[in-house]
């Protein structure tokens, strides 16, 4: 009889998992939650990528042997707990193994992050927030060299119109914001004008998946490619840098939402064990 | 080290897991009885009920707009279902209106009296529906406070409500907003909080009024607070006033600095809480921002969601700040079941106010917002409950199967808020009637009432046959022109007598400061509550119970119903109800001993109702809040509309429940008071 439920159990509740994972997996398709399938379909390849390249960056034999000892001297601590020496040394054991395995990680983590940065800093463009909505208000600032200039930069569209937004002077902040009640959906292009020198931001505007930028900045080539996805503002300008708040985007899983990157994170470490079993690499 | 002999536990080791198998599969077997036993029937009827519960809507005013040809919708009910004035609570308040409506008992029977109880021990008043508290024990570290246990939320009101019976029969039911019903008490259906549900300050709505006006009375103020800035550089920094943290020694209220940039010219200012910013224009509300207040750093969070109104930017800065409530996705407290329902109803409807009361009819009668910034605000709490609405409503009439649909029932407070508010407008004979602000603003209340009628509209246009609609409103509404402090007159008569060298304190927190209790027979709390002084149930009772109670109930009945309004000429109260003659039930003998009935145009004093003791007996009332219905209930009855034939006779509030369930073909609960409305089909 208990065998019988425990089956009975299993399987209502291997039913209640599978028609869950089917019912998002058919909701994910049909609502075209691309954000979604990127960041799994994202993360089992970056897990993927990572162990195999973590495979080859570290030394698999000395990892294995770092391992095994902790194992050992932890084994020791439990058999021989009446031994206080016994258990002393083996505990000096597992410091000095863990010591030895975090120096052989150490590098080949290394190796990892650095691709896995830059990979993450451009994903962000995507992943990482929503175009504006069309008709939604949004903000736009700018930051200028001269506070005492903030009356005089102005905010333009592609063919010189003024763009129809609240401004906010901020004096304190060397800041000029604009509410812009709302733009047609597109990619479009907004100009700060000032002195009459032009520097222009472009801003999406829709629904879904797109490549935003969400600062323009006058910043070296790092911070650019940390911050911005934009060609640098020319030196001449006064305006320093362009930002355009687009809402940040939440990626909703059983009706949990949260940041991309903290799912990307979740997932990819799921994927990166698994491969790390199949393919037999000690991480 | 010790290993024993494997052998010798054997038999032992059998005997357990044999006793553990029996174990796990009489558990088994008693889960799957007791959910055989205790699983709600399927409900397989079609019968269908929508129940509109429209707070405050008046037969009178009904009846008027309704001959104006404002209101086809009503008037098409009426002509071709029922329309009647229908029967109010002792007292007839909103809390205890409803309570008569949930539970088809009087305050005898769900315990309900006021918007507030006092407790006889201390005189403490406490809110009349729902008790919020802290754990009991707690241990202080440094600054900090370790709670041992967990706090509550406990509801007061008593009686079983009709959607609990509708869940015993597995009817499917939506109960949205309906008063005293927080917390929400356990159901199988959806059921969201409404007037009760405080803020997450934990009072029925504390604004916060943000101003570098040196002339401006800085401080707490009724329903909120004022407090001062200064504009620097053209920057304010100020903090967000949220919950309690009783994580802190002292228990402080937790805060969140915000920015507000002003532009030094233009009447516009960007906004900065937290990682939402906004640039709002003078006059401008704010949609709902998000708010956390980190009570422990990195660990306990609760959150909120306020809207900013930026009222003026030059010369002075003034920024209104609505109550921080609880946010619906995540609600520090209980407000709705299943628990995800709020958030269910936030994305899709976006968020909404979650407090009890959310028209801020204290920021009006503060002055801090005036009749057109109030009046903006209340129409934004209407669209919003009809966002509401229209989805829910839209939902329960797509339902194909009937019996999967069951009842449906929608609160809407505008009508009750709003003749509060804007009755002066409409009546030039009240003290705050003005006739500027009554060009502009003098349909407000009726075009409300339009509102309610394009509601109306959108549910008969999807009523089948099977389907019975009830539209009940609690209460009327009545001209509330003169105070009367009943305190004031129970001390000039002697009822209540100070303690030597004392003078009356009409502003004092503590309700009858300064009262000598041991020479004290009676005392009013409460809006319609009088109390004598009664000896084995009051702290410092002196009346003997029996003989000389009724004595001294006769005799202050007899006085009251012959107080005159100097002004005029008018009885100022016309009813002197006992509770023992209008109340049943386990909790008759737990609130107030006489209920007193105001006549129309009269009600208790502002002061007089938390136990204050202002100097006048009598007073016009200037303050915003103009019309009312805490008077004789016999005068503002609330109104039953119905596309079914009604009995003859007189029906009360307290015949809802009964016709609810018998709609379902279940028969009342013991203690439910009334009976169905409604003819019985043919």
């Amino acid at each position: 009889m208990p065998t019988v439920l425990h089956l009975a159990l299993a399987s209502y509740t291997a039913g209640i998992v599978a028609n869950t994972m089917v019912n998002s997996a058919t909701s994910i398709v049909t609502n075209n939650d691309w954000p979604l399938i990127v960041t799994l379909a994202a993360s089992v390849i970056v897990g993927f990528g990572m162990v195999v390249l973590f495979g080859y960056a570290s030394n698999q034999r000395a990892i294995k042997r770092a391992k095994a000892q902790i194992q050992g001297n932890l084994l020791a601590v439990r058999l021989f707990q009446d031994q206080i020496s016994a258990v002393l040394k083996s505990y000096v054991g597992i410091l000095t193994s863990l010591g030895r395995y975090l120096r052989l990680s150490f590098a080949p983590l290394l190796i990892v992050i650095v691709p896995l940065t830059l990979l993450i800093t451009q994903m962000d463009r995507y992943l990482g927030n929503t175009p504006i909505s069309p008709g939604k208000p949004f903000l736009v600032k700018a930051h200028v060299s001269n506070a005492d200039t903030l009356s005089d930069v102005a905010l333009q569209d592609s063919t010189g119109l003024a763009v129809p937004a609240q401004v906010v002077r901020v004096p304190a902040e060397s800041e000029v914001i604009w509410r812009v009640d709302g733009l047609p959906p597109g990619e479009q292009t907004l100009n700060v004008v000032f002195g009459g020198i032009s520097v222009s931001k472009n801003i999406v505007v829709g629904n879904g998946m797109a490549r935003l930028s969400s600062i323009r900045m006058r910043q070296p080539l790092w911070k650019r490619w940390m911050e911005s996805g934009e060609p640098a503002i020319e030196t001449g300008a006064a305006v320093e840098s362009i930002e355009v708040l687009y809402p940040p985007r939440d990626i909703a899983i059983f009706g949990f939402g949260m940041g991309w990157l903290l799912w990307f994170f979740v997932f990819s470490i799921i994927a990166g064990f698994i491969f790390k079993s199949l393919l037999g690499i000690e991480i | 080290m010790f290993i024993a002999a494997p052998h010798a536990f054997v038999p032992l080791e059998r005997f357990l897991k044999k006793l553990i198998l029996i174990m796990g599969a009489l558990l088994v077997v008693a889960a799957a009885a007791f959910y055989l036993l205790h699983r709600a029937p399927t409900w397989r009827g079609a019968q269908r009920v929508v129940v509109l519960g429209i707070d405050g809507m008046d037969p009178q005013l009904l009846r008027r707009y309704m001959a104006e040809g404002r209101m086809p919708n009503f008037a098409k009910l009426a002509a071709r279902g029922s329309f009647t004035p229908l029967g109010t609570s002792i007292p007839p308040q909103s809390p205890v209106a409803w309570s008569n409506l949930i539970t088809g008992q009087n305050a005898g029977g769900h315990g309900i009296f006021d918007f507030i109880h006092r407790d006889p021990k201390t005189i403490g008043l406490y809110f009349s529906t729902s008790k919020v508290e802290g754990p009991k024990h707690s241990v202080s570290v440094g600054p900090w406070v370790v709670p041992l246990g967990s706090g509550t939320a406990e509801q007061l009101r008593h009686g079983k409500a009709f959607w609990e019976v509708l869940d015993d029969h597995g009817i499917p039911n939506t109960i949205f907003r309906i008063p005293a019903n927080f917390p929400p008490v356990p159901a199988k259906g959806k059921t969201l909080s409404g007037m009760g549900t405080p803020d997450l300050q934990g009072t029925y709505g504390t604004f916060t009024f943000y101003t570098d006006d040196p002339l401006a009375a800085t401080g707490a103020v009724e329903g909120g607070q004022i407090v001062p800035v200064e504009v620097q550089n053209s920057q304010v920094r100020a903090n967000l006033i949220g919950p309690v943290n009783s994580f802190r020694r002292g228990a402080p209220a937790a805060t969140e600095p915000f920015v507000v940039s002003v532009d030094p010219t233009e009447a516009a200012a960007h906004f900065a809480v937290q990682d939402a910013q906004f640039v709002l224009r003078e006059g401008e509300w704010s949609p709902w921002v998000h708010v956390q207040f980190r009570l422990i750093p990195f660990f306990g969070n609760v959150k909120g969601i306020c809207r900013f109104y930026l009222k003026q930017t030059h010369p002075r800065f003034q920024l209104y700040v609505s109550p921080i409530n609880m946010d619906p996705a995540d609600p520090a407290l209980p407000i709705a079941t299943p628990s995800s329902y709020s958030r269910d109803l936030a994305e899709e409807s976006g968020d909404f106010y979650t407090q009890g009361i959310s028209e801020d009819t204290k920021a009006l009668s503060a002055a801090v917002l005036d009749d057109k910034e109030y009046l903006q605000q209340a129409k934004e709490v209407l669209a919003e409950h009809r966002r509401m609405f229209d989805a829910e409503f839209g939902r329960f009439a797509a339902t194909s199967e009937a019996s999967k649909a069951g009842l449906f029932f929608f609160y809407f407070s505008s009508l009750d808020l709003n003749s509060h508010m804007f009755w002066r407008l409409t009546d030039p004979s009240h003290p705050g009637y003005d006739a500027a602000l009554a060009a502009d603003h003098g349909t407000a209340i009726a075009d409300f009432y339009v509102q309610m009628d394009e509601v109306l509209g959108e549910v008969l246009a999807k009523l089948d046959e099977r389907t019975t609609l009830l539209v009940v409103s609690d209460h009327g509404f009545a001209p509330y022109t003169r105070s009367f402090n009943l305190n004031t007159w129970l001390l000039q008569q002697g009822y209540i007598v100070l303690k030597p060298d004392s003078s009356p304190d009409a502003d004092s927190a503590e309700p009858l400061a300064n009262v000598d209790w041991s020479r004290t027979r009676v005392y009013g709390l409460g809006l319609n509550g009088l109390y004598l002084n009664l000896r084995g149930r009051d702290r410092e009772g002196i009346v003997a119970p029996g003989e000389e109670a009724r004595r001294l109930m006769q005799e202050i009945n007899d006085k009251l119903l012959a107080v005159r309004d100097p002004k005029n000429g008018q009885p100022v109260i016309t009813r002197m109800d006992r509770a023992q003659d209008v109340y049943q039930g386990p909790y008759a003998q737990a609130g107030p001993d006489v209920i007193v009935g105001y006549n129309r145009g009269y009600r208790a004093g502002w002061k007089t109702i938390l136990g204050g003791l202002p100097p006048d007996v009598l007073e016009d009332n200037l303050n915003p809040w103009s019309g009312d219905h805490c008077m004789d209930y016999t005068q503002v009855p609330g109104v039953l509309l119905s596309n079914r034939r009604l009995r003859p006779g007189s029906h009360a509030l307290t015949d809802i429940a009964p016709t609810i369930l018998a709609e379902f073909g279940i028969a009342p609960t013991p203690g439910m008071m009334g009976h169905s409305v409604l003819e019985v089909r043919k």
